[in-house]
């Protein structure tokens, strides 16, 4: 997983003669930011309790960083548990999140710097549902170095997020588009 | 928003040839128009933020938009036909929406769907997420969908025979209903689509390596340059792209108590598109071509009884990066489902797979009965998508 500057549009000039820096920037990193993208995925390996309200998912395991934009504290840039862009841009973000039992109503979303962004909303299994949960998925413009997004997890009653193999709340965020 | 300000083209494929000079008309051709295409690929986001719009009873409705987010090619016109996204470049996208429904009485069902109209021709919907209307005061049902779409016919904003998209809400409470949206709340409709590769292309290319490019006395070879430019540059424009749908309907679910490690694998029969081969059709089953990052999307569909409860959607994943190596079904949680009606569960991840890893489409229920429900097709059918966004 390796980082590139940002992809612009390469201006190959006529009449130059380049050396090998030039193709570093014109190409080499061009194509490496193309194919490497930007993303960032993480799971909860520890068991959240849930209010029966507004919470921000709290992620220990960090799968694919690599620039950075992880933060479990509050830093003069982002609140705590958050993801920092790196550049601006279009974003996707796909969440997961299971609990122990029933609740008449589940919504997650994603607090972009601060300002929420449901993705779905659902009522959870109101008979002994095998595992209740809910996910879904949000696209966000993001300002580089300034936005950061967190998950939000809102249910009716408190609970406690499952961690089993599978059913472990993650969140995965990718750029879409410059 | 980056904004070339121009349509992108497809980058040029060049075979190089040892012993030539490198043109820079083909650099621009292929390397800068690359980038202008992927860096920025065509793509909408649109929101409903201003007027709520009332969707008949049981009716697909296409959900007007507002409020542009992005839209980067300029395929979106606000005031004419604004629920509608007019294709400027052709290729696959990804669309997806979702949408609240203004009622918590919780009669009838909310589902979301995608919309797609082959130039401009008649709408097709394609259903997706479906669950029970709100019945919690301040609460409000708010069904997600994906869909990937074969655009082929760009052209002007509502010109003959050029394709759109949509998002659409259905909602069968008994009588016609509000959207929802709270601004204040983060609740909004939302439709967005972006181009993720081209229409045809070359398969069984490699990940670009991109390595670091030679210093004297090292120099520049027709194969490095065909490795490390044409190749890679085709690569990323026609990657992977997948998606299979269940169209029998016959097949069933049985109930569950809790959630299996591997789910009831839904036996999806019809390659809608895959463009590198790697769906078979006989084992329901996708096969990474490459490694990378992906993107899937899985919707299950089912069709109860009375006693139905609840259901939940998974894929079911063999890969050395989950649960050890050993197979599972990565679930997005159980939701309540719709008594003995159309039930859609969605999950969608983004999942870092080595070539030759599986997933297949996984679906759950439980019923107070243990009565198996059936995988329908029809508008709401299961599907799986796959595509590849990054190394």
């Amino acid at each position: 997983m390796t980082t590139w500057p940002a992809a612009s549009i390469p201006v190959f000039p006529a009449g130059y003669k380049p050396v090998q820096s030039d193709f570093t920037a014109w190409i080499q990193n061009t194509l490496g930011f193309l194919t490497d993208g930007v993303v960032f995925r993480a799971r909860q390996t520890s068991s959240q309790a849930l209010s029966g309200a507004s919470n921000i998912m709290q992620y220990q395991a960090i799968d694919e960083d690599p620039y950075s934009g992880w933060s479990a504290t509050a830093t003069a840039d982002q609140a705590a548990h958050s993801w920092l862009a790196p550049y601006t841009g279009l974003y996707q973000v796909t969440v997961t999140t299971g609990y122990a039992a029933s609740a008449n109503w589940a919504e997650t979303g994603v607090l972009l710097t601060g300002v929420l962004t449901v993705a779905a909303q659902q009522g959870s299994p109101g008979i002994s549902g095998p595992t209740a949960g809910a996910g879904g998925m949000v696209t966000v413009p993001m300002t580089g170095g300034a936005d950061y997004v967190q998950v939000s997890m809102s249910i009716a009653t408190a609970e406690s997020t499952v961690i089993t193999a599978g059913s472990e709340p993650s969140v995965e965020i990718a750029l879409v588009s410059l | 928003m980056t904004n070339y300000a121009a349509v992108p083209v497809l980058p040029a494929s060049y075979t190089w040839n040892d012993l030539e000079v490198i043109p820079v008309p083909y650099l621009r051709a292929s390397v800068s128009a690359a980038a202008q295409l992927l860096s920025a690929p065509p793509a909408f986001l649109g929101y409903q933020q201003a007027t709520t719009q009332s969707v008949p009873d049981a009716t697909f409705t296409g959900i007007s938009l507002d409020t542009e987010a992005w839209d980067s090619v300029n395929g979106h016109d606000g005031a004419a036909n604004p629920s509608r996204y007019w294709n400027q470049f052709a290729g696959y996208y990804l669309a997806q929406f979702s949408c609240g429904v203004d009622y918590t009485g919780g009669a009838g069902i909310a589902a979301a769907a995608i919309g797609f109209s082959p130039e401009n021709g008649s709408v097709t919907w394609y259903g997706g997420g479906c669950i029970p209307n709100g019945a919690s005061s301040g609460h409000y049902a708010t069904p997600q969908a994906c869909k990937l779409l074969e655009m082929t016919s760009p052209g002007p904003l509502g010109g003959a025979g050029v394709d759109y998209a949509l998002g659409g809400l259905y909602q069968s409470s008994g009588a016609a209903q509000d959207t929802w949206y709270d601004v204040a709340a983060g609740q909004y409709p939302q439709f967005g689509i972006t181009w993720v590769s081209a229409l045809a292309g070359t398969t069984g290319l490699a990940v670009p390596a991109n390595p670091a490019w030679p210093v004297p006395p090292d120099y520049i070879t027709s194969s490095f340059m065909n490795t490390n430019v044409t190749d890679a540059i085709a690569f990323l424009v026609y990657p992977p792209v997948m998606e299979a749908t269940y169209t029998t309907g016959t097949a069933t679910c049985a109930s569950v108590t809790s959630l299996p490690t591997v789910g009831t694998t839904v036996p999806l029969n019809s390659a809608t598109y895959d463009t590198w081969s790697a769906f078979s059709t006989s084992t329901h089953t996708w096969t990474a071509p490459v490694a990378g990052v992906y993107f899937c999307y899985g919707q299950s569909a089912l069709t109860g009884v009375s006693t139905s409860e609840s259901m939940a959607a998974g894929l079911t994943v063999t890969s050395s990066n989950y649960n050890g190596g050993t197979q599972t079904t990565l679930w997005q949680g159980v939701t309540d489902m719709n008594p003995g009606s159309s039930s859609v569960a969605t999950v969608a991840r983004r999942l870092r797979l080595n070539a030759g890893d599986t997933v297949l489409l996984a679906a759950a229920q439980r019923d107070s009965g243990s009565n198996a429900a059936t995988l329908q097709a029809g508008e709401f059918a299961s599907r799986l998508i796959t595509l590849w966004r990054s190394a």
